[in-house]
């Protein structure tokens, strides 16, 4: 009996301690928000280890405190999980969450649901819930469940946002129509996008598929003379090269497959170099370059010498961004309050940029050496073909390509002129006979 | 003993077996395209595939009007006197390749040094003695001309404008035939040339063309044959 009361005692203590740890802690991150470092404020609650400990009345002060906030939800990377359910006011929890959401989160049909009701509960128009819906769609996307993404994607398109790029959403559009086999709509879809748009490469290069799918190669290496122009060199993918090579395959222009390779080494070797590099160190000059442009609210402008260091479209990640923008802000919260709790934050978040260039080199890498194995497959079997094939069939006669007074030819020369791209015909003319 | 020697050879086995082997993504590229006699091979079976740029015009000339005011300057006609042109043009475009108009030109003359020093040598002489004789060339000058024509254009091209912009332009032939109010009166006249037309934009175009433009005029020697060059500038409007 008398153990009993001991023991039961020492768990009364235990809590009672745990608690007041869980309310100092608390109670320390709402001091530094109301003095002005929102972000590493809320930051500093978010670590808090046991926050189902924190006393009513801190969950209550802080009700208060954010329930005017309607901005810093934005800036904050620290992940809300459901034991902090409660301790911020209602509508800015509902934000933060929304804005943490990554299509990898959500993983079952319940969490689907609890995506719909959040996002049923936020303001119409408001980038939380285009957020939401933008990351709901792509798990639906990633799922292959194509109607539910459709479903989504027409609100996003039907809304008034402009968080999401209109031109991206409309290549979501596309891909869901090239899941669902859709060939003609997918294409169309993709002729929608801007050519001002920094998408509308993406579209043509998977453009290019489409009609690889309809077996119509000569379209299909017309598209990616567009997608391999030198004027691209910064932006375009391995896919394009193991696309391109593959559709000369079956045109049988083994002399153009071999040009292409030596074009693909020149490209993406040194890539490969500096990557390998960014992803050990999570960091490198022209990294830092990207995120003090993120910083001062600027796009980046990455040429030629930055692009061989940085992983491709780094200029358009939305979560290297965000960071940037919360490294901003809790800097200058340091300068004006610094202390340990804006110093964590500022480490933490400095981390999470490492973390996030490690793993955009990472996955570069992984698309180059997949793109690698194919294009290395396609060069054995164009050797094996060019040594059971060795003559040259019948050439058929050039076809017609232009159709009308409206339009016009003009020889292709490599010469890049930028009203003529995505202009190209290709006059495929046939393949070597079988036998010697 | 033996059973832990066995033992330890069997992890060290396992060790190796399980260890994933080490991508080198630098050995798979140098690996790429280094036969350089395949690729030679690969030269001799060029199927000979083609690109081209096949691009619709910029602008569309199918079934417009075009609406211009040229100037030009006229040689090869009488020595006395120089001749240049205001005036305008209507030309419907058919298509990109045929059009027809209407072109008017109102003719400005001025002597030209030896005309105007023939003619002051005969002020100078009636000056000086009204009852002496002169001679001043007799000048049948262009008023104004009408013409009907018709244009074929066969040849096109484009070029870099400056870095602003890409421009499309054609090479065109003209023939027409039209009339001529001279001093003495009216004349018939025809025209052939070629130009070239620049079509800057949606709405804008500019043309240079020369044209060989015969006609009679009556001088007091009689009709005489003048065979003339006009070459003109035009700016027009596209409607």
């Amino acid at each position: 009996m008398k153990l009993m009361l001991l023991v039961i005692s020492f768990l009364f203590q235990t809590a009672a301690f745990a608690q007041s740890v869980a309310g100092e802690e608390a109670v320390q991150a709402l001091n530094q928000y109301k003095n002005g470092a929102k972000v590493s404020g809320i930051e500093a609650l978010l670590r808090v280890s046991k926050p189902k400990q924190i006393p009513p009345d801190v969950k209550s002060d802080w009700n208060q405190a954010t329930e005017k906030d309607n901005e810093t939800w934005k800036q904050i990377g620290t992940r809300w999980t459901a034991p902090f359910s409660g301790v911020l006011d209602g509508n800015f929890e509902n934000h933060l969450r929304a804005w943490q959401l990554r299509a990898r989160d959500i993983k079952s049909s319940a969490d689907e649901r609890s995506v719909e009701e959040l996002i049923s509960v936020l303001p119409e128009n408001g980038d939380a819930k285009t957020w939401a819906q933008w990351q709901l769609a792509m798990h639906y996307g990633i799922e292959n469940k194509t109607k539910s993404a459709s479903r989504v994607l027409q609100s996003i398109l039907d809304s008034d946002q402009e968080l999401i790029d209109q031109n991206q959403v409309l290549l979501a559009v596309a891909r869901i129509f090239y899941q669902e086999n859709r060939l003609d709509l997918s294409a169309k879809y993709f002729r929608m996008i801007d050519k001002s748009s920094d998408y509308w490469l993406d579209s043509v290069e998977e453009r290019a598929w489409i009609t690889t799918k309809q077996k119509a190669y000569d379209k299909t290496l017309a598209d990616l003379t567009t997608t391999l122009s030198s004027l691209w060199e910064n932006k375009t993918g391995p896919e394009s090269f193991f696309l391109a090579m593959f559709s000369n395959l079956k045109l049988c222009d083994y002399k153009r497959i071999f040009e292409l390779t030596s074009l693909f080494k020149k490209r993406f070797l040194p890539r490969v170099v500096a990557l390998q590099d960014l992803e050990r160190r999570g960091f490198n000059d022209a990294s830092q370059y990207v995120i003090d442009e993120f910083k001062d609210g600027d796009h980046p402008k990455i040429n030629s010498e930055r692009a061989l260091k940085l992983p491709r479209f780094v200029d358009r990640d939305e979560l290297l961004k965000r960071e940037a923008e919360a490294l901003q802000i809790v800097e200058d919260e340091q300068k004006e309050n610094g202390n340990a709790l804006t110093s964590v934050s500022l480490m933490n978040i400095k981390n999470r940029i490492a973390t996030r260039f490690k793993q955009l080199a990472r996955a570069d890498l992984e698309e180059i050496k997949k793109n690698l194995t194919k294009i290395q497959l396609v060069e054995a079997e164009a050797i094996q073909r060019m040594h059971l094939n060795p003559k040259l069939a019948e050439k058929k006669g050039r076809s017609k390509i232009s159709d009308g007074l409206s339009t016009i030819e003009f020889p292709y020369d490599e010469e890049v002129w930028l009203d003529e791209l995505d202009n190209y015909h290709v006059d495929a003319r046939g393949c070597p006979t079988k036998g010697g | 003993m033996k059973t832990g020697v066995m033992f330890i050879l069997t992890l060290v086995v396992a060790q190796v077996s399980l260890a994933k082997p080490k991508i080198d993504i630098k050995k798979d590229f140098d690996s790429l395209g280094t036969n350089s006699a395949i690729a030679e091979k690969a030269q001799e079976l060029d199927p000979e595939n083609r690109v081209r740029i096949v691009q619709n015009r910029k602008v569309d000339r199918t079934n417009r009007l075009e609406l211009g005011f040229n100037y030009g300057l006229v040689t090869g006609g009488d020595a006395y006197y120089k001749t240049q042109n205001i005036g305008g043009l209507l030309e419907w475009h058919f298509n990109p390749k045929f059009s027809a108009g209407l072109r008017y030109s109102k003719a400005l003359n001025s002597l030209t040094s030896e005309g105007d020093s023939l003619y002051k040598d005969a002020q100078r002489r009636y000056q000086a003695d009204p009852t002496s004789g002169y001679a001043v060339p007799d000048l049948d000058y262009p008023i104004e001309t009408g013409l009907v024509t018709v244009s074929f254009y066969p040849v096109y091209g484009k070029f870099n404008f400056f870095e602003l912009g890409v421009a499309h332009f054609d090479f065109y032939a003209i023939a027409g035939y039209g009339k001529m109010n001279l001093k003495s009166g009216q004349t018939d006249t025809y025209t052939a040339g070629i130009g070239v037309g620049l079509w800057a934009a949606q709405n804008l175009a500019m043309r240079l063309e020369g044209r060989w433009q015969p006609y009679m005029d009556k001088v007091f020697t009689g009709e005489r044959r003048l065979d003339t060059v006009v070459v003109n500038a035009t700016l027009s409007v596209l409607l």
